[in-house]
């Protein structure tokens, strides 16, 4: 067993699981999402990402490509969320929690490629 | 291997930047989640206020990265000023150590390298002239740089020795040489040097080890076979190893020396005229004085010595020669004139000048 695996591996899924964890439930319902849940997704992925900095094979590059569209995604739901509540006034309407939960739908789906690749490599694994 | 070593520093350097980055994440989120928790002051109904998410990374990106607004949005319960107080010194502890670990990696002398490597690397490919591939700045380097910047032709200079490529950048070429210190022995650097680029005219191997030169001479011939390559090569086995490659012009110092001697020896104005002809660009015309006719005395018998020795015999001008050790004077085969005089070993060549004896002149 390979201790850097183990954590590799932890943050990858852990990032999906928190992404899926928050995108879970009626879209435009405010008391189905959670914002401590976007936040925790945010912060496993952004250290996902940092995981994977400095790998050079192909899949390694891939990994990183999803990982970055996933940050991207999250971050902007995080931004719409703070724009909505903070700086429209407009708070959580039905439409801007339907665009945070889209976006964060993204995000898992991003995520969901990174895990795919994960199984896909430790299948591919031969010894 | 020196092709995935300035690449793979980059992505070592990334490696190494893993743990400080994901300690400055994790103290940053900790930090605003706990600022998202702790009870603030009552509001006007009494109510107990929270900071939200939005005030709480406000807060703590002014506050991470010491510019310290102060407490925005109100001022700010004791529970808060604790966690702060805790938050504050967890992040100088982050920003110390991340920073620390980028400064150690800044003066890394393997990144350093690396990043050397890319630029040249970059300078070459963007060169839109014709140049030439320039190994070894030496004296002979330094000249042939000038005569090719006068020409008006670049020059890309590989040079193992530091202070050598400092010395290329001391000198005011018209044009800009692009430099890289580095083992022109290595293919994949002569390949960061543009050999294979469609605007190299040739390649010029002029470092003063053999070895070298020839490693130069076979990449250039394998890899850019078009190529003209002037190599230098002071052995007589290395000249037969590279001309074995195809090299085209294989240049033995030595023996252009001898020749230059001999020609100087036989007909100094034809001499003379060489050498204008031959001179650098710019060079105004100086009167050198002719070799001497009459009998010579040479110190030193080398691959050098033996070289001199044959053009002095060719002029059938009587030598003599001094050389400490006795093995490696041998009478050339076929010698016409003189027979060598080896000097006692144990007497060094300087003080027993005198008491060398004369030599039997004969033509």
């Amino acid at each position: 067993m390979n201790l850097e695996k183990v954590i590799f591996g932890f943050f990858i899924v852990f990032a999906a699981t928190l992404n899926f964890g928050f995108f879970i439930g009626e879209i435009d319902n405010p008391s189905h999402h959670d914002i401590y849940e976007l936040f925790a997704a945010i912060v496993v992925n952004l250290i996902a990402t940092v995981l994977k900095f400095g790998d050079r094979t192909q899949i390694g590059a891939i990994h990183l490509a999803t990982s970055l569209v996933a940050d991207l995604q999250l971050l902007a739901a995080a931004m719409v969320w703070g724009y909505a509540v903070h700086v429209a006034g407009t708070g959580l309407s039905a439409g801007v929690m339907s665009s945070i939960v889209s976006l964060s739908g993204g995000a898992l789906f991003a995520n969901v490629i990174s895990v795919v690749i994960l199984i896909a490599e430790t299948i591919m694994q031969r010894r | 291997m020196t092709s995935s070593t300035p690449t793979s520093t980059i992505f070592l350097v990334l490696r190494r930047l893993r743990t400080p980055l994901i300690v400055l994440i994790i103290i940053f989120a900790l930090s605003v989640l706990g600022l998202t928790l702790v009870p603030g002051p009552p509001d006007a109904n009494g109510a107990i206020q929270r900071l939200s998410f939005f005030h709480a990374v406000y807060f703590f990106s002014y506050t991470a990265t010491t510019i310290g607004f102060g407490e925005i949005p109100y001022a700010f319960s004791e529970q808060q000023r604790l966690w702060v107080t805790l938050c504050i010194y967890l992040s100088v502890i982050g920003w110390a150590y991340t920073l620390g670990t980028v400064f150690a990696m800044l003066q890394d002398k393997n990144f350093l390298n690396a990043v050397a490597v890319q630029r040249f690397a970059r300078q070459v490919r963007r060169l839109r002239e014709h140049f030439f591939l320039v190994c070894g700045y030496g004296e002979t380097g330094r000249l042939i740089c000038k005569a090719l910047d006068e020409l008006g032709y670049r020059a890309v200079v590989i040079e193992k020795d530091e202070a050598k490529v400092g010395d290329l950048e001391l000198q005011s070429y018209s044009a800009d040489m692009p430099a890289l210190c580095a083992d022109a022995g290595e293919p994949d650097t002569l390949l960061f040097a543009g050999l294979t680029s469609r605007y190299c005219r040739g390649v010029i191997a002029l470092t003063n080890d053999d070895s070298t030169n020839l490693a130069v001479a076979i990449a250039a011939r394998l890899l850019a076979p078009a190529l003209p390559a002037l190599c230098r090569a002071e052995h007589s086995d290395t000249v037969a190893n590279m001309a074995s490659f195809g090299t085209r012009h294989i240049i033995n110092p030595f023996e252009k020396f001898g020749e230059y001697m001999a020609l100087a020896l036989h007909s100094p104005a034809a001499y003379h005229l060489l050498l204008w002809l031959t001179g650098l660009p710019g060079t105004t015309v100086t009167r050198h004085r002719d070799p001497p006719a009459g009998k010579w005395v040479l110190c030193g018998y080398g691959s050098f010595g033996k070289v001199m020795t044959q053009a002095l015999e060719n002029a059938a001008l009587p030598v003599t020669i001094i050389d400490r050790a006795r093995r490696s004077i041998q009478p050339i085969t076929g010698s016409r004139a003189t027979a060598p005089v080896p000097m006692p070993s144990a007497a060094p060549a300087s003080t027993t000048r005198s008491a060398s004896s004369p030599p039997p002149a004969t033509t």
